[in-house]
């Protein structure tokens, strides 16, 4: 899928920019420097890919957040 | 303010994972709109006897068969693609029997007939597998020439294909069967496989090892079940290798022709 080619995501680390976990079918996308992640475009990379993306993983205060991604229009 | 990212990670929990089916690149990919790729795919058969039916009519008639195949695929959607597939005859020889007692040897040399296909896809996406049904219609194009005898038919054909395939995090599955319509008195043909693959991670990189299992039938009693080992490599997201050999485990020829090879195929791929 073509998730390095979105503009908030940083191809010079990882993978261009992604690191998969194919056993815990988990994604990280390293972010460019002061950017922040576009959910509606990644669910739309995601889904012109074939696969679902599900929620996505964030920090807040010590504690874990998980949010639902759109799901994408076709 | 959403402390949100952590550090300049994304992390996100999707469904799915890649799969496979018989056509360019490396029957994987490119499973993304927009996509496109082309592989080169170089092949050797051997094939030992000349069969009538069960039998070796001429034992030790063999036929020697190096080709090159070069492939492409165009994705529009991930439901509807175009795959091309242009063989060419690097060298091929086969021997016969001359009438006299003795064999003679013929010679085939030249592009091959292009086979153009539309693979339609409906993709699956469950928790932990994710895979596809696959409705293929399939259209071969004659362009190969005409020397002492040839690999390819110079006719026009048609067929269609179904297929379904899923894959898990460690495991590859996949199935499929064509039919072919062949015009003029070309016998009516029949390919079936049945895949199962083992995914892995080594070097930075993954690839999976395959056991394949194929089988071909034509209408005048020809029937060939040849299974083998396949290893996929992947170097990078743009460069794939595909290493795979068969062996004719069961060979009967309708019609006095070659059987009982054995195929090595490997190639090289590249998607963007």
């Amino acid at each position: 899928m073509k998730l390095s080619k979105l503009k908030f995501v940083d191809s010079k680390r990882y993978k261009r920019g992604v690191d998969m976990d194919v056993k815990m079918q988990l994604l990280t996308l390293a972010l460019r420097p002061g950017q922040k992640p576009d959910s509606k475009l990644i669910a739309k990379a995601v889904d012109d890919a074939g696969y679902v993306a599900v929620e996505w993983y964030t920090m807040d205060t010590g504690k874990l957040k998980t949010h639902p991604f759109p799901v994408p229009k076709r | 303010m959403n402390r949100a990212i952590l550090q300049g990670l994304c992390v996100l929990q999707l469904l799915g994972s890649p799969l496979a089916a018989d056509e360019p690149i490396m029957n994987m990919m490119p499973r993304w709109a927009g996509g496109w790729g082309y592989q080169f795919v170089e092949e050797y058969r051997r094939e030992s006897d000349l069969l009538l039916g069960d039998r070796k009519a001429y034992p030790g008639f063999t036929e020697d068969v190096h080709l090159m195949h070069l492939q492409g695929v165009y994705t529009w959607d991930r439901s509807i693609r175009l795959t091309a597939k242009l063989p060419y005859v690097l060298d091929a020889r086969r021997e016969m029997p001359d009438g006299l007692g003795g064999k003679k040897t013929e010679y085939d040399n030249g592009i091959g007939d292009l086979t153009l296909a539309l693979p339609l896809k409906k993709y699956f996406n469950l928790d932990g597998r994710s895979g596809s049904w696959t409705f293929k219609p399939l259209l071969r194009v004659p362009l190969s020439g005409d020397d002492e005898y040839e690999i390819y038919d110079k006719e026009w054909g048609e067929g269609l294909e179904l297929g379904y395939e899923f894959e898990t995090a460690n495991w590859a599955f996949g199935v499929s069967t064509s039919g072919w319509l062949n015009h003029s008195n070309k016998p009516f043909e029949s390919f079936s496989s049945l895949d199962i693959g083992y995914n892995f991670q080594a070097l930075g990189s993954n690839g999976t090892i395959f056991w394949e299992t194929d089988f071909h039938y034509e209408d005048d009693g020809s029937e060939t079940l040849s299974a083998g080992p396949a290893f996929y490599w992947n170097f990078n997201d743009t460069t794939h290798l595909r290493i795979e050999w068969k062996h004719d485990f069961h060979d009967r020829q309708g019609i006095l022709d070659h059987g009982n090879g054995d195929t090595f195929k490997i190639g090289i791929g590249f998607v963007f």
